[in-house]
């Protein structure tokens, strides 16, 4: 749920213009806040700060080598996992083998 | 033999709808498949303690072939193929492109462009279509390695439907056929076979049986029994009856 912020400008007055109400949510902070957001399997997902895709793993306990990773919908070799770095409002898919027919 | 990579077994199975991995297990052992499938999908991220798939599945002994199930465009399989060849362990792809939802026939359109795109790619590609002579034809021309045919729609058990058209694609055929899908008990498979098919690929009869590992067992013995009634020969189908013992040298005749 998204908490709303209501922002009233002054008062009417011939310098500023009319009154002017604006509806701001966390989003609009986003940039000034000290985490970032990505998308992480279609889930918005928070970070304290940039990780590399082999931190992110880690840190989710996920094996890298039972798994593709897609980040920013390019598929990323294995062994760059440690180099590539995950930055706000990048999308990151982990898929892995599950039973199928 | 497909793509020059020999199997011991005539049939591959799937992963699955099993009620547990470890059964799952055993009834790859019962079965005698050197192949499974296995499908692409997301790793879920917040509940961990769900066992690993491949911890049942001995990878030096099985050959693991990802589908692409589960995509209606061939964008989507082909972006799940590339997945799948990531995070496995070889170029193998079982191609789908399913055009509906509640039969889940093939898009044999898509799926012919999604195999020309992935052949490019390097890719051994393993299309499931339907009994159509023609889209077998065209994914071979496409380079598919094999064609894969459906019996019946997926997890149907209604057996071939089709038994002509599936001759019809033994006889087309220049590369091996393996019947897919629709498969529902030993006959199924074992008719399959004497119809020419080079394999058998099922997932739901052996996962939706009662007793799969029993089953799994009974495939086994249905694909071996088919391929030798095919290549034994045998005899026509009459109209009448023609006596199996001699008519000459009968007691009070």
């Amino acid at each position: 749920m998204d908490v709303r912020f209501v922002y009233r400008r002054p008062n009417g007055c011939s310098v500023c213009g009319p009154t002017v109400w604006l509806t701001l949510t966390y989003a609009d902070f986003e940039q000034y806040a000290d985490h970032l957001t990505i998308i992480l399997n279609g889930e918005r997902y928070e970070l304290d700060e940039p990780i590399s895709v082999a931190g992110l793993l880690a840190k989710l306990e996920i094996d890298p080598r039972r798994v593709a990773i897609e980040h920013n919908l390019e598929i990323i070799k294995r062994h760059t996992f440690p180099e590539v770095v995950i930055g706000e409002g990048d999308t990151l898919e982990i898929v892995n083998f599950v039973g199928g027919g | 033999m497909i793509a020059g990579r020999t199997f011991t077994s005539r049939l591959i199975v799937g992963t699955g709808k099993y009620s547990s991995h470890a059964v799952m297990a055993q009834a790859h052992e019962a079965s005698g498949a050197d192949m499974v499938t296995v499908a692409v999908r997301r790793v879920n991220i917040s509940d961990r303690s769900k066992e690993s798939l491949l911890d049942y599945i001995d990878t030096n002994r099985m050959f693991i072939l990802p589908n692409t199930a589960g995509c209606y465009t061939a964008d989507e399989a082909i972006r799940t193929a590339r997945l799948g060849r990531e995070a496995g362990l070889s170029n193998w792809v079982k191609l789908e492109v399913i055009g509906d939802e509640r039969t889940l026939f093939p898009d044999n359109e898509a799926l012919i462009e999604a195999t020309k795109v992935l052949v490019k790619d390097g890719f051994i590609v393993l299309p499931y279509t339907n009994d159509d002579p023609i889209a077998c034809r065209k994914l071979e021309d496409a380079g598919a390695a094999a064609v894969m045919p459906l019996g019946a729609p997926i997890g149907s058990g209604l057996g071939i439907q089709n038994v002509n058209n599936i001759r019809i694609i033994r006889e087309f055929a220049r590369v091996p056929l393996i019947v897919d899908a629709g498969v529902g008990t030993a006959s199924d498979a074992a008719l399959a076979m004497e119809l020419g098919a080079d394999g058998v690929l099922m997932n739901t009869a052996i996962a939706g049986a009662e007793k799969p590992v029993a089953m799994a067992q009974a495939m086994k013995y249905a694909v071996i029994a088919g391929r030798l009634a095919y290549l034994a020969g045998r005899i026509p189908k009459k109209m009448y009856a023609s006596a199996s013992s001699p008519v000459e040298g009968m007691v009070g005749r």
